[in-house]
């Protein structure tokens, strides 16, 4: 942001600079040669007319806008640089109700998942059971399994999810979630990572069909787990 | 009879006066015949009153700005208005380029009576003369005039 507005004020800051230097220009011209003018001291040192000299003082600072903009464009100075192996990351998660627990999904189990290691952590109302892989990331299988389950005594009809990526240094990288699926017994949640990362899972669970602006409106349960990915083999 | 006008030297001039005179010539200032020297820088002119049309001999020194309107040539002196029968690239040439400078298609000026230059952002300048008359120093001659004064 603070960037884009740097260059957005480089222009009239150009212009401007080139304004005042030729009207500054022009006042010493005028003065010099009607000095020269009244002593009848001319031909004794030319002066650069007010006109090279605002084309001139144009070309410079159009020369030193240009490389000022080429310099901040290739040191990313003053911006948000963001990694390589952000942008090239692959992060994202999935969530499923018990009844879309078909096809591949039909392997995974809130008991034990073989290959992964399993941590149970209660938050509130709800107990979610994770599987972290204990290969890391390939594309075929799910870095982590979040299972969680509503141990309350209210009667839940419908949940939502929120999944926020954080990068170590704690920069928000993705977050994206819904809400309005119907709740079963649990909500599966499968994801991966190609980096190291936290992810923030929050699950809104409500008692009513009412619905609000921001999804933990009206929701009778909200509770948020923690993953930490570790970094992963290259 | 043939009608003729001397533009010639002051030291010349009675002499070869004379000798049209004596062939049969009539010295005319009016007239479309000139005859003149070879590089000669003259140091009067004969002009016209603008009011009672009479004949005035002035000083080169005296003139400020040369115009011209039309067919009409204007100049400018100390004195006031007066009209040449010249054309402006006929005094051009009449006059010393050591004192004299043309500035546009239209104006010759006198050098030593320029009160102050302003410069303008283009190439053009503008003079303010010493009878307080203003003329532009058109982009054509603006090089010219710079190389001229040396500024």
């Amino acid at each position: 942001m603070s960037r884009v507005l740097g260059l957005g004020l480089l222009i009239p800051v150009a212009i401007a600079v080139v304004t005042i230097a030729a009207i500054l220009y022009r006042t010493f011209y005028q003065h010099r040669i009607n000095k020269q003018l009244n002593e009848k001291d001319l031909h004794t040192r030319r002066l650069l007319s007010p006109w090279a000299f605002s084309i001139i003082t144009a070309f410079v600072v159009l020369i030193a806008f240009v490389g000022l903009t080429t310099f901040l464009a290739l040191t990313d100075y003053g911006g948000e640089k963001v990694p390589k192996e952000y942008i090239e990351a692959i992060y994202d998660y999935q969530d499923f109700s018990p009844h879309q627990m078909t096809g591949y999904r039909r392997n995974y189990s809130i008991d034990e998942n073989p290959g992964y290691t399993k941590t149970v952590e209660q938050q509130g109302d709800i107990r979610f059971t994770c599987f972290i892989s204990n290969e890391g990331f390939d594309y075929y299988h799910p870095l982590f399994i979040v299972y969680a389950e509503y141990t309350g005594d209210k009667d839940i009809l419908y949940y939502g999810i929120q999944g926020n990526y954080h990068a170590p240094d704690d920069r928000q990288m993705t977050g994206r979630g819904h809400a309005g699926s119907e709740f079963g017994e649990y909500i599966c949640v499968i994801g991966t990572s190609t980096i190291q990362s936290r992810i923030e899972l929050t699950i809104y669970l409500y008692d009513s069909g009412l619905k609000g602006e921001n999804m933990g409106d009206y929701a009778a349960v909200n509770e948020t787990i923690t993953i930490q990915i570790p970094q992963q083999p290259n | 009879m043939i009608r003729i006008k001397l533009l010639v030297s002051d030291a010349r001039y009675d002499e070869i006066e004379r000798e049209l005179v004596s062939k049969g010539f009539v010295i005319d200032e009016d007239s479309d015949l000139i005859l003149t020297e070879k590089d000669l820088f003259v140091n009067h002119l004969i002009v016209r009153s603008n009011l009672e049309n009479e004949r005035i001999r002035i000083s080169t020194d005296e003139i400020i700005v040369i115009e011209s309107f039309g067919h009409d040539i204007v100049i400018h002196s100390a004195q006031g208005k007066f009209k040449a029968s010249e054309r402006l690239y006929q005094l051009e040439r009449l006059l010393n380029p050591e004192q004299f400078l043309r500035i546009s298609n239209s104006v010759i000026i006198a050098r030593n009576k320029i009160k102050r230059i302003t410069p303008a952002l283009t190439s053009k300048f503008v003079l303010i003369m010493s009878n307080g008359q203003t003329v532009d120093v058109t982009r054509s001659y603006y090089g010219i005039f710079k190389d001229r004064l040396g500024i």
